[in-house]
Formats: structure tokens, sequence, C-alpha cells
């Protein structure tokens, strides 16, 4: 879970500096972590680091190389949330979109506050899918405890059941 | 084969029919309705493993019918589909979490393809 206090940390996944720059200052003034890529190679070195909620992702660079790059996203860490960037707005690319996973899109130009909204709405996200996987993937440990009668916490289990 | 049971909304007949005629061909139990209302009283009287509903309909149009839906039924998956496109319609849809946005005209075996799918995941 993201402490008190700490920042929480967005990628914004966009080839035009333009557009990731603006992007980003405003992300860091409204009070994200916010850091930039614009390859695939820096986008999954920056998940794989971990501590990443929030992916902003052009919907065509999602589409270079495999073409499928919120998919490797996920490989690495299923929790994370992304919206992505639409430059065409057509239903096709919408659908597109959802269905390659995306928790919610923007179509540029991009509505600042739209963007700060959804940002909110996929970091609560982001929260609820950490929470899930935490206990998806603790379940036997979660039951053993709960059979013994012990008040099951995360710090507990990131302890050794003895 | 599983004998899936879908509930098929729209209020042309003709794709009420041709969508019945496939999918008890496939030994699906299908049941119709021509409206959102009509929908959820039938929906009111027994379970389905899936809706299947039209956009665009007067009164209820798809997306009332899948908050309402939604609402009533909250595992249950919603497949919309559409002949009427528009950015707008699919966010909105989609942000309301229904399984699949399809765009007519369809293929009707991908459209097979979806729903099963749909269904088997809402089914894990």
């Amino acid at each position: 879970m993201t402490r008190a206090g700490e920042r929480k940390r967005i990628l914004i996944a966009e080839p035009d500096p333009s557009i990731s720059e603006a992007l980003r200052e405003f992300l860091e003034h409204v009070g994200y972590d916010a850091e930039v890529a614009d390859n695939q190679e820096d986008i999954v070195a920056v998940i794989k680091k971990g501590g990443t909620g929030v992916v902003i992702i052009d919907f065509l660079l999602n589409a270079t190389g495999d073409g499928d790059l919120l998919g490797n996203i996920h490989a690495i860490d299923p929790t994370v949330c992304a919206v992505m960037l639409l430059s065409f707005p057509l239903a096709e690319y919408v659908v597109s979109a959802f269905r390659k996973g995306a928790f919610d899109v923007v179509i540029k130009p991009v509505d600042l506050f739209e963007l700060d909204e959804i940002a909110k709405r996929a970091f609560k996200r982001y929260e609820l899918n950490k929470a899930y996987h935490f206990v998806s993937q603790n379940l036997e440990k979660i039951n053993e405890l709960a059979r013994r009668g012990v008040l099951v916490t995360q710090e507990l289990l990131s302890d050794p059941v003895s | 084969m599983n004998q899936h049971s879908i509930l098929v909304v729209d209020d042309e007949l003709l794709i009420r029919d041709l969508l019945y005629d496939f999918f008890t061909e496939q030994g699906w139990d299908i049941s119709v309705a021509e409206s959102g209302e009509k929908a959820l009283q039938i929906l009111r009287s027994r379970k389905f493993d899936l809706v299947l509903t039209d956009l665009k309909m007067p009164v209820m149009d798809g997306l009332a019918l899948t908050s309402q839906v939604k609402e009533e039924y909250p595992g249950l998956p919603v497949v919309i589909m559409t002949g009427y496109p528009s950015v707008d319609s699919a966010v909105s849809a989609l942000r309301q979490k229904v399984a699949d946005y399809i765009i007519k005209p369809f293929n009707i075996n991908q459209l097979y393809k979806v729903v099963e799918e749909k269904i088997n995941e809402h089914q894990d």
C-alpha cells in the first residue's frame, strides 16, 4: 500500500514530448510523482522497478512492437491501472483500448481536469487490485492463520508462519 | 456442449429472430425481449448467464438497461451491440463495466465466440 505522505507514482508513456511534458508538469502540480518514458524498453524498465500505480499510455505507442505493450506491463505487474490516450475519437479504438485491459480512456487533446478525475479513480482501483492480488497470493497462509484464530494483517503475512 | 442461457434484447424483430435461431441451433437456451422494460420483467422471473442487448432502443436504451441490470444483478455480464457506435456511448458502456461492446454489422460466429467467452470468464 502507499504510505501516508508518499506521492503516488504515475508513468506517462507518450512519444510526443510536448504532450508528455505538459502532462508531467500538471500531474506533478496536483501531487503525483510523474515519470515519462517514450519507448517500450524504458516503459517496461520503469514497471519492473515497481511502485508505479497508474500508467497513462498512448494508444498508438501501445500498438508498436508486439502490439500489446499493456499486456506486457500487466504480465510484469497485473495491479497497474492503465489510462489510454486516444488521438482518434473512434468507438472502435475505445473498445479496443478496453479489450486490451485499459481502465479508462481519454481523448486527445487531453482535458486535464478529466485526467485528474480519472487518475484519482485509477489509483483507487490500483489499491483494490493490490489488495486482491495480495489476498490471492497469500490465500493458503491466510486460511492457515484464520484456522488458528489469528487476526491476519499484511505485516504478519510478511513474516513466515511459525 | 454447455447449454448456456442468454437474454437477447432488441427492438428489431429481424435481429431478435436471427439471434434466437442461431443460438437455439447451438443448443443454447434463448429468451428474447423487444424492450428494456420487458427485459427487466423477464430477468425478474428467471436466471440467465448473460444479457445481449441492443444500444439504441426507444424509452429505455441499452445503457439504461445495463445500469439497471448492474444494480439488480451485479454479477450478470452484459454485452452491448450497436449499429450506431459513438465514442461517448462506448466510453459510457465500458465504464459501466459491460463485458463487451460489439459494432453491427457483426459476424455472427465472432459474436458467438465473444458471448461464450464472456460467459465462461464470469463463471470462472
